[in-house]
């Protein structure tokens, strides 16, 4: 498999009131083209740090993040950024919102509009096009983050916890069709999130964090096959082991980071 | 009012605001005219009244407090003399340059100087001290530079609206989210588009703010310099009438200022619902920036 991002121990550290945070420590992570890549770790871990230093909103303060080779600086482009908050601008209307992407890069209208409304269809929003963020429940406005990434078809795509929000039933349902729509791109996808169910039944491969600082405690292949069904997956008896493996894990980095906090 | 209304307005929600609006409009006329009677009745010496209760009515003597019949009739004099026209005129094109100039030259300036932070922060203990004199001290300055004629007033409505709209646009830019401008460049927007895009429409409920509490004060701009030095305009007109006091004068140019503030105000209010209208009705208006 070809590695697209590289991650060449990469630390942050921060200032906060005088006191130095060590927020990730020598992190090495390898990502593969077109897959499908989550991230666990106890709150507080630096996973959204990551993302930031990923794309280039903040600089490592040592290593280095290669992009098909080559080392980076500053925002990349190619890849592609879901926030956690959804941030859609309250001035447009969803089907304006999932333009933007393609207006700020430049594309002409007509095709614009063709491809946002393709896309509103697809994640079940058609019909609400000319309503305003505020018109929106909070699971339609994270679809319509998604999209409005999907949409410019960056070669990386990063998520930072998009469904964590969300209520349980949504979570499945926006799951379900995040997979799909991976499914047919087939991009490389970066996940955060806390809820390891989500990551294990999402991921290729699942990253598990240390408590602060931020390192990489183990990377675990799942091994179920796709298309998956999200809202049955808890039955597969490869995803019951490697449930049971990862939350020893995790529960030790929680529990490590209680005391740490404590 | 209605608390609690949900977000997404229905049809019966609807006709309900519709039929709340008319019945406040009414009670409005209602109350404006009592007040009109009201001032009418206690100061008319013709009133039914004073000839019923001679010794209570009027109660206030007429050359105080003039009453809305002579104001209506001395409304009706300068109309038809056309010489309300004439200082009208000169008020309203001195307020309109006035604020458009500021207006412009306070919306630019608030861009460029929240792009470049350290100019900002260098200029603005200055920017506080001018503004922090009350505008009419600078008047003098401006009729010895530009002479009583219209430069000297546009100037002075010029420097109050340049105030206000500044500070409130570049108040707004900064206040812009910079997770919506990081999404934005992360998405590969040209600083351009970003700003055009991204920052004046996320700081637009703030420089209509601007723009809004700027009209009463670019009319109160106009009014003291015609009051100090001019030889028309209704703030001239005023003096002349506060001279000769003639209070039915005074009184009628106030209404009619009252009269010129509110129609500019609705028709910003118009404007802005406009603008503005992907805000949740609930809190439009109510969380729209103050100064």
């Amino acid at each position: 498999m070809d590695t697209i991002l590289s991650l060449r121990s990469v630390s942050k550290v921060f200032f906060s009131h005088g006191t130095r945070v060590v927020a990730l420590e020598r992190i090495d992570l390898d990502i593969y083209e077109k897959e499908f890549l989550t991230i666990v770790g106890p709150s507080g871990c630096g996973k959204s740090t990551l993302l930031n230093i990923i794309v280039g909103l903040t600089p490592p303060s040592e290593g280095a993040v290669l992009f098909q080779g080559f080392p980076t600086t500053g925002i990349n482009t190619s890849i592609g950024y879901v926030p956690q908050a959804d941030n859609l601008l309250p001035w447009r209307t969803l089907l304006k919102n999932v333009e933007f992407s393609l207006e700020l890069r430049g594309e002409v209208k007509d095709q614009r509009e063709e491809r946002a409304r393709a896309l509103i269809r697809q994640v079940g929003l058609t019909g609400f096009e000319n309503h305003y963020p505020y018109e929106l429940s909070g699971g339609m406005r994270q679809r319509a983050n998604i999209i409005r990434t999907l949409i410019y078809d960056p070669e990386v795509i990063l998520m930072d916890e998009p469904f964590g929000p969300l209520d349980a039933q949504t979570r499945i349902t926006l799951q379900n069709q995040l997979l799909q729509l991976w499914m047919e791109s087939r991009k490389t996808l970066v996940f955060v999130t806390h809820d390891l169910v989500e990551a294990i039944a999402l991921a290729d491969r699942v990253v598990v964090m240390t408590a602060r600082p931020g390192g990489i405690r183990s990377i675990n292949e799942v091994r179920i096959a796709r298309p998956r069904d999200v809202f049955h997956i808890h039955r597969s008896e490869e995803f019951r082991n490697i449930y049971d493996k990862l939350w020893e894990e995790l529960r030790a980095e929680v529990e490590k980071g209680e005391v740490i906090d404590g | 009012m209605a608390k609690g209304r949900p977000h997404i307005t229905q049809n019966g929600a609807k006709n309900f605001l519709r039929r709340e609006q008319i019945r406040l409009g009414f009670y409005r006329i209602a109350f404006g005219l009592a007040l009109l009677a009201a001032w009418q009745l206690s100061a008319d010496s013709n009133s039914v009244l004073t000839r019923v209760l001679p010794n209570l009515f009027p109660l206030v003597d007429e050359y105080w407090i003039s009453t809305p019949a002579k104001i209506l009739q001395q409304l009706w004099d300068l109309t038809s003399s056309g010489e309300i026209f004439f200082h009208f005129k000169g008020t309203m094109l001195n307020t309109v340059i006035g604020y458009i100039l500021g207006a412009a030259i306070g919306i630019t300036l608030g861009f460029v100087l929240a792009e470049f932070e350290t100019i900002a922060k260098v200029l603005e203990p200055y920017i506080m001290a001018f503004n922090g004199v009350p505008r009419i001290a600078y008047a003098p300055l401006f009729i010895v530079w530009f002479g009583i004629g219209m430069q000297s007033k546009i100037i002075l409505v010029m420097t109050i609206v340049f105030f206000l709209t500044f500070i409130n646009t570049y108040t707004g830019i900064r206040g812009v989210s910079p997770d919506l401008i990081n999404i934005a460049r992360i998405i590969g927007g040209t600083k351009l588009k970003i700003m055009l895009k991204v920052v004046l429409p996320g700081a637009s409920p703030w420089i209509i703010s601007g723009l809004k509490v700027s009209v009463p004060f670019s009319l109160v701009g106009a009014i003291v310099g015609e009051f100090i030095a001019a030889s028309s305009g209704l703030g001239f007109l005023l003096q002349l009438y506060m001279n000769l006091y003639n209070t039915t004068g005074v009184i009628l140019i106030i209404l009619i200022l009252m009269f010129v503030v509110m129609v500019l105000n609705i028709l910003l209010n118009w404007l802005e619902s406009y603008i503005l209208r992907w805000r949740p009705p609930t809190s439009a208006g109510q969380e729209s920036p103050e100064t």
